[in-house]
């Protein structure tokens, strides 16, 4: 059995147990195989048929139904009340030749474990050591993957292969990397929770003071006119303000996030600044200061923001970050 | 100023956590512009208030290659020289110095044979027989990530006018300069007291093409577009019987010239001078999904000189010249080699590995072997009348039977752009004018 060996070879030790799962999900797949070849007519419909053929489907042994069963799947989730035309226009866009590799993987195709292995085995692993900066855990966060990939879990009995949620909407290489991604945010969260008292104070982490200690004398004006100004922005741009003053981004990192240049962001923030701080001033003014006290406000509290707000960014960062940019 | 950025840092974060997190397709659909606008949209206001996301996001970007600074910036600037923005402008359209345009995606005869030979039953390498006319060239900028695919059916003629550039806002670059072997550099200066820094955007040759990995250093706005060395316009505005192509709907540029190859010094030496040919051929992807329809037309636009950019229909071949390039932007060159009727390809020339995986099943032996584009379309052919092509370096794959088993064997392919050739072991030749996709035999067997 190429597979078995195939599989043997790659996962890790004790995984024989996810061969004979592996096994019994192909005898399910070959029952899946004869009885999808009794699908309704509709399974036919011209349009899918092309989709199909596009797919190349057939050569992971997927059948007409099962794929246009797919295609169903992915349209109840991302276009649940759509007519035929739109769904249509929806399945076109997708990546489909990677969407039937991804199922009939899930579905434990030798042929297309085969192939996905040949295209991602070591891209996998050299995205997970690009993102955990060393070797061993790299593999390790890429082993973990792995077996969710071909499923450990089982659901009513069934393994539950993680490549079933991949819908071909985005590539299946950026989608694996979007999956690692996920892995190593929960990973170091879960770490970080388990980093004991000993060790921080060990490493000479100093203890903030407890929160009463502070002095809060923000203004409720201030907030409310900052959060009101805050809330005109579009999405995009309240993402560039976040990911450049909270998670410390530079220009160019946000500006690939948003899929424009740095330049652009770097006069886009200029532009936004500027505009917020007129609207807080405003809002202040609206609320009963003078233009004086206004401008005094927003520099008055910065000595006691300096304090929050570096505590406030510790708490929800997940990932080592660069550089501060300025908040002192 | 300051105390404003630490007043915003603040209230940013107390925003509420969303507890509900897109999932991995959407995130990555995001990550490669694929998602409708509304989508888009809802996927943006989740991400400006969950720190969570954004972190994914920003480790699942694809890495940036490694960039390395080869040479120095040539000591004699040209920026001084009077008219120099025009010059800058210009040196755009000298990219592609030389450039026949009337159809540029199809080469002149035998002038994109990469490598075209006979293996009969030979493990001679083929890039040691390679010995082939030069190449013509092209250069390639992607812009975000790759587009879905497109409908290859662009039917209206349009014009463009794109003004060159006459003032820049701040920050801004300084006219890119070659600098060494490979490297466009250019100075960007921050607005105001901000950082003054050097930038290098990589070229990679390959073959017949130059490619720009500048994906990070393309700015088009609805006003302004430019791409470093290659494109430098602003006001990007149609004449009034062409619908107007805003920078933002465009999602790719790719900038193809034929004859003669574009070298690095060719570049520099246009940019320096004021008799630059004034062809070129841009191709632009335009997502009309904003206008009638949710498919992708492909607009041409030809470079008219300096200050014009005309655009004219897309004929066949331009959106499948363009997917070619999308798929080998990123991709390293593949060598092939045909070993005891084996076909085998190699990255970096030291290891081998078979990489047709139906080859035992169809009981193939190899004896012909063709190879395009730095080994990422493929043509390879033997016995039975079995020719299979790749057209992205072996990861998938075609099967042709051309005729009969029993037949004969093929014995030559030959490439030509997107012409066909190829011939049999009783004298038949079957061609194809369209990449493969016809074929019409044009003499029987002996």
């Amino acid at each position: 059995m190429q597979l078995r060996r195939l599989f043997l070879d790659f996962l890790p030790l004790g995984s024989e147990r996810k061969v004979r799962d592996f096994l019994h999900v192909k005898l399910v797949l070959s029952a899946m195989r004869m009885s999808s070849g009794t699908k309704p007519a509709e399974a036919s419909l011209p349009a899918i048929r092309e989709l199909f053929d596009k797919s190349r489907g057939e050569r992971y042994g997927l059948t007409l139904a099962a794929f246009e069963a797919i295609l169903e799947q992915v349209a109840e989730k991302y276009s649940p009340h759509a007519d035929q035309a739109k769904k249509l226009e929806l399945w076109q866009d997708l990546k489909l030749e990677e969407l039937a590799l991804a199922r009939a993987c899930a579905h434990g195709h030798e042929e297309a474990w085969t192939e996905f292995l040949r295209r991602f085995r070591e891209k996998l692993y050299e995205i997970a050591r690009g993102m955990t900066k060393e070797d061993s855990n790299g593999r390790e966060l890429a082993d973990s993957l792995y077996a969710d990939l071909y499923g450990t879990s089982e659901k009513e009995g069934k393994r539950v292969s993680r490549l079933n949620f991949y819908m071909g909407r985005g590539s299946l290489e950026g989608w694996l990397r979007t999956v690692v991604a996920q892995e190593f945010v929960n990973r170091y969260r879960k770490q970080k929770r388990l980093v004991s008292l000993e060790e921080e104070g060990e490493e000479g982490v100093q203890f903030p003071a407890a929160e009463s200690s502070f002095p809060m004398p923000e203004d409720v004006r201030l907030s409310q006119a900052t959060d009101e100004a805050l809330e005109r922005l579009t999405a995009q741009d309240r993402l560039i303000l976040a990911a450049y003053y909270l998670d410390n981004r530079t220009l160019t990192e946000v500006g690939r996030m948003v899929g424009v240049h740095e330049s652009t962001i770097s006069r886009r923030l200029e532009k936004m600044i500027k505009l917020l701080r007129k609207q807080v001033i405003a809002g202040l003014q609206a609320r009963g200061m003078k233009h004086g006290q206004a401008e005094e406000a927003l520099e008055a509290d910065v000595r006691f923001l300096t304090v929050d707000v570096r505590r406030k960014l510790q708490e929800n960062r997940p990932a080592a970050f660069q550089e501060d940019k300025g908040s002192n | 100023m300051q105390g404003f950025s630490n007043l915003l840092r603040q209230r940013l974060g107390t925003s509420a956590l969303p507890q509900v997190h897109p999932e991995a397709d959407e995130l990555t659909a995001f990550i490669e512009q694929c998602l409708p606008r509304a989508e888009r949209e809802r996927l943006l206001q989740h991400l400006s208030a969950c720190g969570h996301c954004r972190e994914v996001v920003f480790l699942s970007q694809p890495e940036i290659p490694e960039i390395q600074v080869v040479g120095t910036l040539p000591k004699r600037s040209f920026f001084a020289l009077p008219g120099f923005r025009w010059v800058a402008t210009a040196a755009a359209v000298a990219v592609a110095a030389g450039v026949a345009i009337e159809r540029p995606w199809q080469m002149a005869p035998h002038s994109d044979v990469r490598s075209s030979q006979v293996a009969v039953n030979s493990s001679q390498e083929p890039h040691q027989a390679a010995v082939q006319p030069p190449p013509p060239s092209a250069i390639v900028g992607t812009i975000a990530a790759p587009a879905p695919a497109a409908s290859g059916q662009a039917d209206t003629v349009h014009s463009v006018t794109a003004e060159a550039s006459q003032t820049r806002g701040v920050p801004s670059y300084s006219r890119p300069t070659m600098a060494g072997q490979g490297n466009l550099v250019a100075t960007y200066s921050g607005s105001g007291d901000g950082p003054r820094r050097t930038e290098v955007v990589p070229l990679q040759t390959r073959g017949s093409s130059v490619l720009a990995q500048s994906e990070n250093y393309v700015n088009i706005s609805d006003r302004y577009a430019y791409v470093p060395g290659l494109i430098e316009a602003q006001s990007i505005s149609s004449l009034p019987a062409a619908p107007t192509v805003k920078g933002t709907d465009i999602e790719q540029v790719f900038i193809r010239s034929t004859a003669p190859p574009i070298t690095f010094e060719a570049v520099q030496k246009s940019a320096s001078s004021s008799s630059i040919p004034d062809t070129a051929s841009v191709f632009y992807r335009v997502p009309t999904r904003t206008r009638e329809s949710s498919r992708l037309k492909d607009f041409i636009h030809f470079v008219g000189g300096v200050d014009r950019i005309a655009s004219k229909r897309a004929p066949e071949g331009a959106s499948s010249f363009m997917e070619s390039s999308a798929r080998r932007s990123s991709q390293p060159g593949v060598h092939w080699r045909i070993a005891e009727g084996k076909l085998l390809k190699s990255t970096d020339e030291a290891q081998w590995r078979e990489a047709y995986p139906e080859q035992d099943q169809l009981n193939i032996q190899f004896r012909a072997l063709a190879t395009a584009t730095e080994g990422h379309e493929v043509w390879a052919g033997g016995s039975h009348l079995t020719l299979v092509h790749s057209w992205n370096g072996g990861v998938n794959w075609q099967t042709f039977n051309l005729g009969n088993p029993t037949d004969g064997d093929i014995t030559k392919i030959s490439i030509d752009g997107e012409n066909l050739e190829v011939q049999g072991s009783n004298n038949q030749t079957w061609v194809s004018p369209d990449g493969g996709q016809k074929w019409t035999q044009v003499k029987q067997p002996n």
